[in-house]
């Protein structure tokens, strides 16, 4: 199960696991005034993305889960990334770790089996 | 930290706005559903719809929904569910409702009893149209609504809403017994 860590502006951090793999922090708990990078880590604690955030660039991230009727997990992407705005027009960047691949676009794409776009939360829409 | 955890159940029986059975169908098989003419979850040969001589018979309509077993982080929103896009045979069909009633951690108001023979449109009384299930694919699935507050799963015990599945059968199909067919969720998760 992946994870993440916030680093601010002034070299602190926030984790959202404890040393011994214990939920600290939640996602809304990030704060995006400060934030200049947003790390996601791999089961085993190791960076598998490192996302530099400009001032005014709004973070996203889900993990994206594929379940069976069965109660079976088929497959899990994570979606990682940032939007922003740009002389008046909407910009993104968005990365789509998978298991054996990583996929990187301009935007979300309704239609695409992963890629579609996610319900933004509060914090991270434009203008807020 | 642990992965939020779901399991699919399938509400059964009863009486208008109140199931009288609610079982998770993730331990019944695989196949886990089976279309046929009774309104319960069991797994069997029995109560087969029959092919008709002229218009098309219905099984009993299928309303399941996604409830949480193990909470995630902050919430799972953005539901969506599709199938395996395999049709069985072109006399042999599968309908979703086009809406997706009312069911959450506190009210089951979407919920109709499932009619003998008749098509969920206009007989159950939260849906006005269908669609073909196969046309709900992993590059086009069916969004499904969440009833909690704001809109997201966040603790255990809530839910998706109700989404109501019912075959039906043509007077040219052939007897017999069908492949297993997959469904599958896909959410966000926090």
């Amino acid at each position: 199960m992946p994870s993440w860590v916030a680093i601010y502006n002034d070299g602190s951090s926030l984790s959202q696991l404890s040393s011994d793999g214990v939920e600290v922090a939640r996602y809304d708990a990030i704060d995006r005034v400060r934030l200049t990078h947003f790390i996601i880590l791999g089961g085993d604690g190791k960076p598998i993305v490192v996302l530099h955030l400009r001032p005014g660039s709004k973070l996203i991230y889900r993990q994206r889960v594929e379940l069976g009727f069965s109660g079976e997990e088929k497959g899990r992407v994570i979606l990682v990334g940032w939007q922003e705005t740009r002389n008046g027009a909407n910009f993104q960047s968005i990365t789509a770790v998978f298991p054996d691949h990583v996929e990187v676009m301009g935007r979300f794409e309704e239609g695409h089996p992963w890629l579609y776009p996610v319900v933004f939360r509060e914090e991270e829409k434009l203008g807020v | 930290m642990a992965a939020a955890t779901f399991e699919t159940f399938l509400d059964t029986a009863g009486a208008e706005n109140a199931p009288g059975a609610s079982i998770s169908i993730d331990a019944l098989g695989p196949p886990m559903l089976r279309f046929k003419r009774a309104d319960n979850s069991t797994i069997d040969n029995a109560d087969p719809i029959p092919i008709p001589a002229g218009a098309d018979n219905y099984s009993r309509w299928k309303s399941i929904y996604l409830k949480c077993t193990g909470a995630p982080s902050l919430q799972v929103d953005n539901l969506r569910v599709y199938s395996d896009g395999g049709i069985w045979a072109a006399s042999i069909l599968v309908d979703v409702g086009d809406e997706t009633p009312v069911h959450n951690s506190g009210a089951t108001t979407g919920y109709d009893v499932a009619d003998v023979n008749a098509t969920m449109v206009g007989a159950h009384t939260d849906i006005t149209g269908i669609t073909s299930w196969y046309l709900a694919v992993v590059g086009a699935p069916k969004a499904v609504s969440i009833s909690e507050a704001g809109a997201i799963i966040n603790a255990i015990g809530e839910t998706s809403n109700y989404v109501v599945l019912q075959m039906h059968v043509t007077n040219a199909a052939a007897p017999g017994d069908l492949a297993n067919s997959t469904g599958t969720w896909k959410y966000d998760e926090i």
